[in-house]
């Protein structure tokens, strides 16, 4: 009895795992969408309407969901505020303190970072440029992700559950 | 009074501290603030420039490339693309009323200035209202309960704007009150920042700002039913061909222009044609006689005297100089 629910419990551990790492990459894709759709209502703003940072922001933490239209509307109100020398201060002293609430790695963090270095100083021909590349760097990333999620997704279930009960096997 | 918290919030904290304990120049009478790379941050009050002392040794402090890089962030709200067209044109309104001028080296494209990059000089310039100072000059502008179509002249910085500024707020404000249209073309007049007026320019005022005075006027005309139409700095042509518009559609009109006597507008091709036909009511003549903003003269349409210089300037008797 006591054997069955340990091998129970090994398999549920490790096919937890598995999915862990499936839903993450999920997560992470899911954020850096809200992400490149915050960027693309920033673009078309920053294009067509020249509304100041601050207010470009704020619309787009009304169109996007989640932590990342938190965050929008967190910058925009400390840009209201000036609560910093620099846009790249603000952004990067916001994102700091949210990243972990976020599924984002450490290399989408660093490129959040070097878009924000680019913000409030350059004229609207460059700050559509760079908005523009940080859209392609996003679009390219998510991309991989569905890719490597197509292709592996169930990998990771069966890894877990195989992982698992080759354990059970070794132990017995 | 002017409202220079808003500026304090416009510029880097550092910055502002130094200005603001500079020891040099009152606050109270700061006029305007030089910023250029490199070169000693300048203050102008009561007419003279100080330049600008900081730490225990009272140095002169030096505008740093980091220092414009802050400066140009904040007052723009971290938005220089936002402003492009200002930028273009040299200017920029914050909030405050107060305006930001640019100089550096301009990119041209086809001929005509792009933008300006990289930016090496801002000249701050504080706004300023003095309430009041249109009080006793109103009764004169007045015929039969009807205001008269009015012009106020004086060379530049003489006040023509801070009067006109204060007339409009007057009649917006009058009992009945009348509907004011504004065309403030270089945001010197309402100082509109984020669609408010950072001016006070009463509830019956209508702003269009950053617009030709003549396109704006006519847009005026036909959008918002003014009884009245504020203008500054009547200039170009097409601004006098506007306004003799506007003088036949039953709207009055209140303007200001550059020069110090009817003569001298007699002289120039467009406001002479306008004075041959009389349709000016009321000419109001400005001077820094006794200060700026001291009312020289009022004449009717004809030419006759109806108030005469007698007592010193509002700016002066506001306690600005």
């Amino acid at each position: 009895m006591v054997q069955s629910i340990g091998i129970c419990m090994i398999l549920a551990v490790t096919t937890l795992t598995g999915a862990y790492f499936c839903l993450r990459e999920k997560y992470r894709l899911q954020d850096l969408r809200e992400l490149e759709r915050a960027m693309v209502v920033m673009e078309s703003q920053i294009r067509f309407l020249s509304v100041p940072l601050s207010e470009v922001l704020e619309n787009i933490s009304y169109q996007t969901g989640g932590q990342v239209g938190m965050l929008m509307e967190e910058t925009a109100k400390a840009m209201a505020e000036r609560t910093g020398e620099t846009a790249e201060q603000i952004w990067e002293a916001v994102w700091m303190r949210h990243i972990s609430h976020t599924y984002l790695l450490g290399e989408d963090y660093q490129s959040i970072l070097r878009f924000g270095k680019t913000l409030g100083y350059l004229d609207q021909e460059q700050q559509k440029n760079s908005t523009e590349l940080f859209l392609t760097e996003l679009r390219q990333k998510c991309g991989q992700i569905e890719r490597r999620l197509e292709k592996n997704g169930r990998l990771y279930y069966s890894m877990g559950f195989l992982g698992g009960l080759m354990l059970v096997i070794v132990l017995l | 009074m002017a409202d220079l918290e808003s500026l304090w919030k416009s510029l880097p904290p550092a910055l502002a501290k130094i200005i603001q304990e500079n020891g040099s120049c009152s606050l109270e009478c700061l006029e305007e603030i030089r910023l250029r790379l490199g070169q000693p941050i300048l203050l102008k009050g009561s007419d003279r420039w100080f330049p600008c002392m900081t730490g225990n040794d009272r140095k002169r402090y030096v505008f740093s490339n980091c220092d414009m890089k802050a400066c140009i962030s904040l007052l723009s709200a971290y938005s220089l693309y936002a402003f492009a067209e200002e930028i273009r044109q040299g200017f920029l309104t914050i909030e405050g009323g107060h305006r930001i001028g640019f100089c550096g080296k301009a990119v041209m494209e086809d001929g005509k200035i792009k933008t300006l990059h990289p930016i090496s000089s801002l000249n701050i310039r504080i706004a300023r209202e003095v309430k009041g100072c249109a009080d006793h000059i109103l009764p004169y502008l007045f015929e039969d309960g009807h205001f008269c179509h009015t012009m106020i002249l004086s060379p530049p910085g003489c006040g023509k704007t801070t009067l006109l500024r204060e007339l409009i707020r007057n009649l917006s404000r009058a009992e009945g009150g009348y509907a004011v249209g504004v065309v403030d073309e270089r945001g010197e007049i309402a100082g509109m920042c984020g669609g408010i007026a950072q001016m006070d320019l009463g509830e019956c005022t209508d702003v269009i700002s950053g617009c030709p005075k003549a396109e704006g006027m006519l847009l005026l005309l036909r959008s918002m039913s003014p009884q009245i139409i504020a203008v500054d700095e009547l200039g170009r042509e097409s601004d006098f061909l506007a306004a003799s518009d506007l003088i036949h559609a039953g709207v009055k009109l209140l303007c200001t222009v550059h020069g110090s006597s009817l003569e001298e507008l007699e002289k120039r091709v467009f406001l002479g044609a306008m004075l041959a036909h009389q349709v000016v009511e009321r000419f109001v003549i400005l001077s820094a006689f006794q200060g700026v903003g001291t009312v020289e003269v009022i004449l009717d349409g004809t030419g006759q005297v109806i108030y005469e210089k007698g007592g010193a300037s509002w700016y002066k008797a506001s306690g600005f100089a």
